[in-house]
């Protein structure tokens, strides 16, 4: 029987003129947002690759290392932040790597060319939040008191037909209908990186494929939603009503309210007074240091180069003395900030999950490493860079610190100095997390969806049960 | 009868559930968006004013105004609660140094990341979005609708022109629509007063007109819904016709043009930029040391033939020039390399607006689009804002400069480096001056944000605004047009 009534309602919306445009515009745009995204992938890179080529070019003729100043490293773009945005277009994506101060990414994308932020990119995310979840509203919304308007509830429930067979064959056969033809496009789109020469990697396919899969179920949970208010409402054009005004709870209030609340109820200090403290603590750290310099005093009568060496030596464990004292100081702080920025973070989350569209952009971005784990990982990648800068640097040159030496030879044949290889800085390979932790960090949220799913089904299920089909 | 008609269609709608529901979401939402706007306005305000208060503490702190270096904040404009734009994306401060050339870092997003992932909602993306839904809602079925269900053929049994009947549907669902705007925003109004928003009279007028353009804006989908509804037969197709083009002129359109806009006409990176400047300092960095090289091989030169008791003599009687011939060549360096940053940005900037411009003329095409850009010139958040932001900081850079070197000949302070000195009789010696006077910063020039004058900001949100009348006058054509040939029946 389930099979029938299934079979019924997909040939009812495949037939419909409405599925025939709603299905035109979704390809239509599931194809655009793709192909826009992996165009827009392949523009990223080429950026990313001039950038990094000009910032090797730069050190180009330099005669010491010493001379080298706001070297950089670039988070290197990945294709599914095409697709699925989330905040990479925000967070800074360029740190500038000195041997002594603390590191801090800018250069953000849409900070840098805001005319992007203005209307924000086309992407997968927000075709399945905002369209797709329109759509099956507008698909689902009469499913059963549009049927008892017209008289054909009544009909159906002339045959020998559970009421429970009918209610759970509206949503598979609604969701069946709606999402296999949907998967044409998808398909195309995921061979448009094939075509266009972009690689993915296992890793990238899999999570590809689970965005895919949580917006099917954000979609189903939509779906069942609709089923459910159908259910609960006498008219169709009042169950339309409620439905639109319950996405626009969902899409646009729930989950900023929720970010908002959290910011009211957790106090994160801002980064001018972390700035402040940490750079006047700085600057009295130098200022002690300068006595010791002022007081410095070498064994005479060496030769040249040992008595540099000496001073470089006494400069270098002055210098690590410093650092060590500040980095202690900076770490606390920003620990700290840190900290309560999470609890921040799990307050507004946490509330926002309440709206399965705040589920479904959290678990999209998890696996798109598009979250804010992504900021938090490039720091921490350039932060272990910056050892290996470090070290390679007080090899290169014998000091720690980054100041730089005025050398002015007096007297001196002035033989000409070979120019330094900037080939030779290790260079920086971010190492994202595995595929496996993304794929564990979103699964809560992917659990979450299909909670939403149930309890929404079950509702519609229960509720039916009880219905007056006449 | 033009008055029963527009009262008849004002009951209706009022009295149905679309109108209450309506009310409800729109209250919600403009009241939850101006509320969030003030109380993050005011955050944004307090930590604007503690970051200044703090980077003047820090100046005060310092010894020399030979190498001043400092930051300055742009100042949070009270019209971001109603049209964010993007005042959020850009920086909020630059650091200012002197040869160190004007970028805005540090935008709230990157900062604060959380706030990035769903975004704020303002007035502005409300009625974008949102209202312009809710204008469709109201009329895709007003005239199919009243087919559908047989009422048109009775009204039209009466003697009504049709022009009388499309005009009367026009007001009474623009009525319906008005009020249920109406009542929140004024609410929200008066939160912005028991709230003390320091607005001037200058930002109500802004206002005022931003809401005048809302109202355009929403009647512009209230005609094109009676323009659907009179080219077709269902309402059900009307519906969706409509939706659809809600999607492509909201969503789509805007975004895809600017994405064409970014493929077609490609700027390069701010990073790349960055690398040239880099490139070109260091090169002047190198000619620096080497004009000091020189001079000291001139001066020692100079001293040739004299004996030690002498040399020392000469070089005490000459330190001070020395040093001041030495700072004034790493002073004219740091101008070159303070020109070039400034012609390198603005080369960017160029290329930047002629990205822009294309972005924006494509994105015309979609009313929604039009409005945004025009809500955004009226309030002065849109792109124009970093760059003006940016202009200003650099005409305050040059001023507090000026300033700077005026102090540092009145009271003159140690240069922060350290002398390390070798010759072969003392071995290796240093001194790192201790200064213990700090500077004063009494009469120091302070950044003020100039925001463009009422009648500059019509000006630029006029040719947006004529747009959309456009947009406006061509749906209303086409819905009496349409109408004058339907079928009635």
């Amino acid at each position: 029987m389930i099979g029938t009534i299934v079979k019924k309602e997909l040939f009812e919306i495949i037939g419909s003129k409405k599925f025939h445009i709603s299905f035109a515009v979704c390809s239509a745009l599931v194809m655009l947002a793709f192909y826009a995204g992996i165009r827009n992938h392949q523009a990223n890179v080429e950026r990313y690759e001039a950038s990094k080529a000009d910032n090797l070019r730069k050190l180009e003729g330099l005669k010491e290392w010493n001379e080298v100043d706001n070297f950089r490293i670039f988070l290197p773009p990945r294709p599914l932040e095409a697709l699925v945005s989330g905040v990479s277009n925000d967070i800074g994506r360029t740190i500038a790597i000195r041997r002594g101060s603390e590191l801090a990414a800018d250069g953000s994308r849409f900070g840098d060319d805001p005319v992007f932020a203005i209307f924000g990119f086309l992407d997968l995310e927000f075709i399945f939040q905002i369209v797709l979840s329109l759509f099956a509203i507008l698909f689902a919304y009469d499913s059963v008191n549009g049927e008892k308007e017209r008289g054909t509830l009544r009909l159906a429930f002339s045959n020998s037909i559970p009421k429970s067979s009918y209610i759970l064959g509206k949503w598979i056969g609604s969701f069946v209908a709606i999402c296999l033809p949907l998967m044409i496009p998808v398909l195309i789109g995921c061979l448009m990186p094939l075509v266009l020469g972009v690689e993915l990697d296992g890793g990238e396919w899999l999570r590809l494929g689970l965005v895919i899969l949580s917006g099917l179920l954000f979609f189903s949970a939509f779906l069942a939603m609709s089923i459910m208010v159908s259910v609960f409402t006498k008219r169709s054009s009042s169950s339309f009503l409620v439905l639109l005004v319950i996405w626009i709870f969902a899409i646009l209030i729930i989950p900023r309210t929720a970010v908002i609340l959290a910011a009211r109820a957790v106090d994160v200090p801002s980064v001018d007074e972390l700035a402040s403290s940490k750079s006047s603590f700085s600057r009295q750290l130098i200022m002690e240091d300068r006595e010791k310099i002022d007081g410095y005093r070498g064994s005479a009568n060496q030769d040249m180069d040992a008595m540099m060496q000496e001073f470089q030596e006494f400069m270098n464990s002055i210098h690590d003395e410093r650092q060590s004292k500040l980095d202690a100081f900076n770490a606390r702080l920003n620990e700290d900030r840190r900290n309560r920025q999470r609890v921040q973070e799990n307050l507004g989350f946490g509330l926002a999950r309440v709206s399965p569209a705040a589920t479904f952009t959290l678990a999209a971005t998890a696996l798109a490493q598009t979250s804010l784990g992504q900021k938090e990982r490039f720091l921490e990648e350039a932060e272990r860079f910056q050892e290996a800068y470090k070290r390679f640097m007080l090899e290169k040159t014998g000091v720690a610190s980054g100041f730089r030496m005025l050398k002015i030879r007096i007297g001196e044949e002035t033989e000409e100095i070979a120019a330094i290889d900037p080939g030779e800085l290790p260079g920086f390979d971010f190492h994202p997390a595995s595929a496996g932790e993304y794929v564990e960090n979103s699964m809560p949220d992917i659990g979450l969806l299909l909670i939403f799913n149930l309890v929404f089904f079950a509702l519609a299920y229960f509720r039916f049960l009880v219905y007056d089909v006449r | 009868m033009l008055g029963t008609l527009v009262r008849k269609e004002l009951k209706n709608m009022i009295a149905g559930p679309k109108f209450a529901a309506t009310f409800l979401a729109c209250a919600v939402l403009i009241l939850l968006s101006i509320y969030v706007g003030i109380v993050d306005f005011r955050a944004d305000m307090k930590q604007y004013e503690t970051a200044v208060q703090l980077e003047q503490q820090q100046l005060q702190e310092q010894y020399s105004w030979s190498y001043l270096a400092t930051r300055v904040f742009r100042k949070p404009d009270p019209m971001q609660i109603f049209i964010g734009g993007v005042s959020r994306d850009i920086g909020r401060f630059s650091v200012l140094e002197q040869s160190e050339a004007i970028r805005l870092t540090g935008s709230m997003y990157s900062e604060d990341t959380v706030f990035a992932v769903f975004r704020f909602i303002d007035l502005n993306f409300i009625f974008m979005v949102v209202m312009s839904l809710f204008a469709i809602l109201f009329t895709y079925d007003s005239i199919n609708g009243e087919r559908e269900s047989g009422t048109l053929k009775l009204i039209f049994t009466n003697p009504v022109r049709r022009f009388t009947y499309i005009f009367a549907k026009f007001a009474g669902s623009w009525l319906g629509l008005i009020i249920p705007l109406v009542i929140p925003v004024l609410m929200g109004i008066l939160l912005v007063l028991v709230f003390r928003v320091p607005l001037t009279a200058d930002h109500w007028s802004r206002l005022f007109l931003f809401l005048m353009l809302s109202v355009l804006y929403c009647t512009f989908f209230l005609a094109l819904g009676l323009m659907v509804s009179a080219m077709t037969k269902r309402s059900s197709v009307s519906f969706l016709v409509l939706l659809v083009s809600w999607v492509t002129m909201t969503l789509i359109v805007p975004k895809a043009a600017v994405m064409a806009a970014g493929k077609l006409s490609p700027v390069p990176s701010m990073a790349q930029i960055d690398s040239q400047i880099d490139r070109f300092s260091a090169a002047e960095w190198e000619k620096h040391i080497k004009q000091m090289e020189d001079a000291a091989v001139a001066r020692e030169r100079e001293m040739e033939g004299m004996t030690e008791e002498e040399k020392i003599a000469y070089r005490e009687n000459n330190e001070w020039n020395w040093l001041e011939e030495n700072d004034k060549s790493r002073k004219s360096i740091e101008a070159e390399i303070w020109d070039n940053s400034k012609r390198m940005y603005e080369e960017l900037g160029n290329l930047r607006e002629k990205q822009e411009r294309l972005a924006f003329a494509l994105s015309r095409l979609s009313p929604s689009s039009a409005y945004k850009l025009a809500s955004m010139n009226l309030a002065g958040t849109g792109t124009g804002l970093k760059e003006r932001c940016e202009r200003g900081m650099e005409e305050y850079h040059d001023s507090l400069y000026e300033f700077a070197a005026k102090r540092e000949k009145e009271s003159p302070g140690g240069s922060p480096g350290i002398m390390v000195s070798i010759d072969s009789e003392n071995g290796l010696t240093t001194s790192a001056p201790r200064e213990t006077k700090t500077i004063d910063t009494s009469g120091m020039p302070r950044f003020a944000d100039e925001y463009p004058s009422t009648s500059e900001v019509i000006g630029s949100a006029m040719t947006d605004t004529g747009l959309l009348v456009m947009y406006l006058a061509l749906a209303l054509f086409g819905a009496v047009a349409a109408f004058s040939v339907y079928d009635l029946r």
